[in-house]
């Protein structure tokens, strides 16, 4: 692969997805929310603070997931749509390098999209208490992680199937991948339960642990997180990606476009 | 090496679903000789855009080989040295075009000040100089197809494979584009392109192959299709005064022509120098012999015609 090449890639994809309106719709929803967060008031400081991070982290990696499903679902699909990749992949540039420049320059956008608002998150919380609480830093580094896994998922579906159907899947692999084991063990404990819980295990042996990458509450009581963890879980995040990004190269090397 | 393309047996079957799918390029077998301006000729539907698309790696052969230069279609030295103009060809719209074109100039590993100085040339040679700053966006039809000429020449390569490049424009357009292909033929290219409309061709092929339904129906030089047709010559003569009913009953021209002083009639090669005689002896000026080109179109109907009945039988 041609590290030059992705770049090019990906630097044409973020100015092309930089043309998209609804981007700039979801990120201005976002930075609006958490400005209100601001104006949540509950009893004692020590309460509105866990408020405010508790609301802000949520709003985040809501509006991190739309913005990332936003970004990923129709950039290959459009380019196939439109045409314009036909004198581009004629070009001497391998799929490879043609899907992680697709992949790398819509992350790019996703960085900056959640690094202002994280930014913003805490300067709120420094404005408030005149703390820095830098640990959200590390909630939000982890939701980063994620969406690039949701990202490279919803890429690679959307180059086999229809838009809605990527749509569906990403959501219920979302949605099953998110369980925590702890939620997944209580339903095991009723016997009724048991063919469901054994499917879901299925599901969730392959499908990304989306929940590893969920520390916001320890995030919002300040807890401890132990060291190791933020680069084992994005590790973990950064293989399947990579997994992802080859299931979709060899999808669309197969397709005849 | 002499050779630009050459296919073995390619084939590309369009799969649907399990039971259904399209047979749509069914052992092909090419050889494109270097400088050589080939014509693929096929009505819509035959495989010219799947076969151009195999040839620049767009696509998979479901089974035998392409090979560009040498090196197998697909591969990055293959792609090395083909420019390509797509059929339908859109491009990202919101770029300038000298922007673009240093885009699609970087995967060649062309340094920037000799894009600069590339961009120029082909610019100039498209004539759309004074378009290097526009939008894509706010080009004209006809512009954008020589933009489209322009980014398949941005690594001066040695082989160009243009799908369909004239279809779509109007007669100034096509007489451009047309012109532009010769100018890249004396500059030594080998040109590949395909065309749904043989008059199209005529002009600036020196080889052509005919492809209906996937399947290569002949291919050749250009002069040998000429030389297959019945040679009928179009004569053109004048009388200075309007020949009598007699004189055209000698001549046995139609009636039709008796109040003309200027005629045109179709003869037979074979009574050409007999009838020119019975001319000059009444006296008629003769004005231009032309032979009938049309009759290379008239090969291609009976080509597809045949080649649709070998099918049914
Ligand atoms: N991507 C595709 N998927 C399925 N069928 C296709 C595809 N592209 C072309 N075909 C079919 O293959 C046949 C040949 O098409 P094409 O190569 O585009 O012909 P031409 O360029 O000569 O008009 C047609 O029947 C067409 O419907
Ligand atoms: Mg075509």
């Amino acid at each position: 692969m041609n590290l030059l090449n992705i770049l090019r890639v990906a630097s044409i994809t973020a100015e092309k997805s930089l043309r998209q309106k609804i981007l700039y719709l979801i990120f201005f929803f976002g930075l609006v929310l958490i400005a209100l967060s601001n104006f949540l008031n509950v009893f004692g400081l020590g309460a509105q603070i866990r408020l405010i991070k508790d609301f802000s982290l949520t709003g985040i990696n809501l509006f991190g997931l739309i913005f990332t499903i936003a970004i990923y679902l129709n950039s290959i699909p459009n380019e196939i749509e439109q045409k314009t990749i036909y004198p581009l992949l004629a070009k001497p540039l391998r799929r490879s390098e043609y899907v992680w420049g697709k992949f790398l320059g819509n992350y790019y956008l996703i960085f900056l999209n959640m690094l202002i608002l994280a930014v913003e998150l805490f300067l709120i919380l420094k404005l408030n208490t005149n703390i820095y609480y830098f640990n959200v830093f590390n909630c939000i580094f982890l939701y980063f992680i994620q969406c690039g896994v949701v990202g490279a998922m919803v890429l690679a579906f959307s180059t086999r199937i229809s838009y809605p159907l990527t749509l569906s899947l990403t959501l219920f692999a979302y949605i099953i991948g998110g369980f925590s084991s702890v939620y997944i063990q209580y339903l095991a404990a009723q016997p009724e339960n048991q063919i469901g819980v054994f499917i879901i295990k299925i599901i969730k042996d392959i499908i990304p642990h989306f929940d590893y990458f969920n520390i916001k509450n320890s995030v919002v009581h300040d807890y401890i997180i132990e060291p190791k963890y933020l680069p084992m879980t994005a590790f973990y995040g950064i293989t399947y990606i990579w997994l992802f990004i080859i299931l979709a190269e060899m999808s669309l090397r197969n397709k005849d476009l | 090496m002499n050779i630009a393309i050459l296919t073995e047996n390619l084939k590309k079957n369009y799969k649907y679903t399990k039971n259904k799918n399209i047979l749509a390029l069914d052992n092909l077998n090419l050889e494109v000789l270097k400088g050589d301006i080939f014509g693929f000729i096929g009505p819509n539907g035959a495989g010219k855009t799947t076969a151009i698309k195999l040839l620049t790696g767009l696509i998979q052969p479901t089974g035998g080989k392409a090979y560009i230069f040498g090196e197998l279609a697909g591969s990055i030295r293959a792609k090395k040295n083909i420019g390509y103009l797509s059929e339908i060809a859109y491009y990202y719209d919101f770029m300038e075009v000298d922007k673009l074109l240093h885009f699609y100039g970087s995967f060649f590993g062309i340094s920037k000040i000799k894009r600069e100085g590339r961009i120029k040339e082909i610019l100039k040679m498209v004539d759309m100089t004074e378009k290097i700053n526009s939008k894509i966006k706010d080009l004209s039809k006809g512009m954008l197809q020589r933009f489209g000429i322009a980014q398949a020449l941005i690594s001066n390569p040695p082989l160009l494979i243009l799908d369909e490049p004239t279809s779509g424009l109007d007669p100034i357009g096509q007489k451009e584009i047309k012109d532009i292909i010769l100018k890249l033929k004396e500059m030594g290219i080998t040109i590949f392109f395909s065309s749904h409309k043989l008059t199209e061709v005529e002009h600036i092929c020196d080889k052509i192959g005919i492809i209906h339904k996937g399947k290569m129906l002949t291919q050749g030089a250009l002069g040998e299709f000429l030389k297959q047709k019945e040679p009928f010559l179009k004569l053109k003569f004048s009388f200075s005064l309007p020949p009598s009913l007699e004189v055209l009953n000698k001549l046995n021209l139609p009636e039709t022509l008796k109040d003309n002083l200027l005629c045109e009639i179709t003869v037979h090669q074979k009574d050409l120098n007999h009838f020119i005689d019975k001319l000059r002896l009444e006296n008629a000026q003769i004005i231009s012999i032309i032979p009938e080109i049309s009759s290379l179109e008239d090969t291609f109907f009976n080509l597809i015609k045949e080649g649709e009945k070998n099918e049914s039988s």
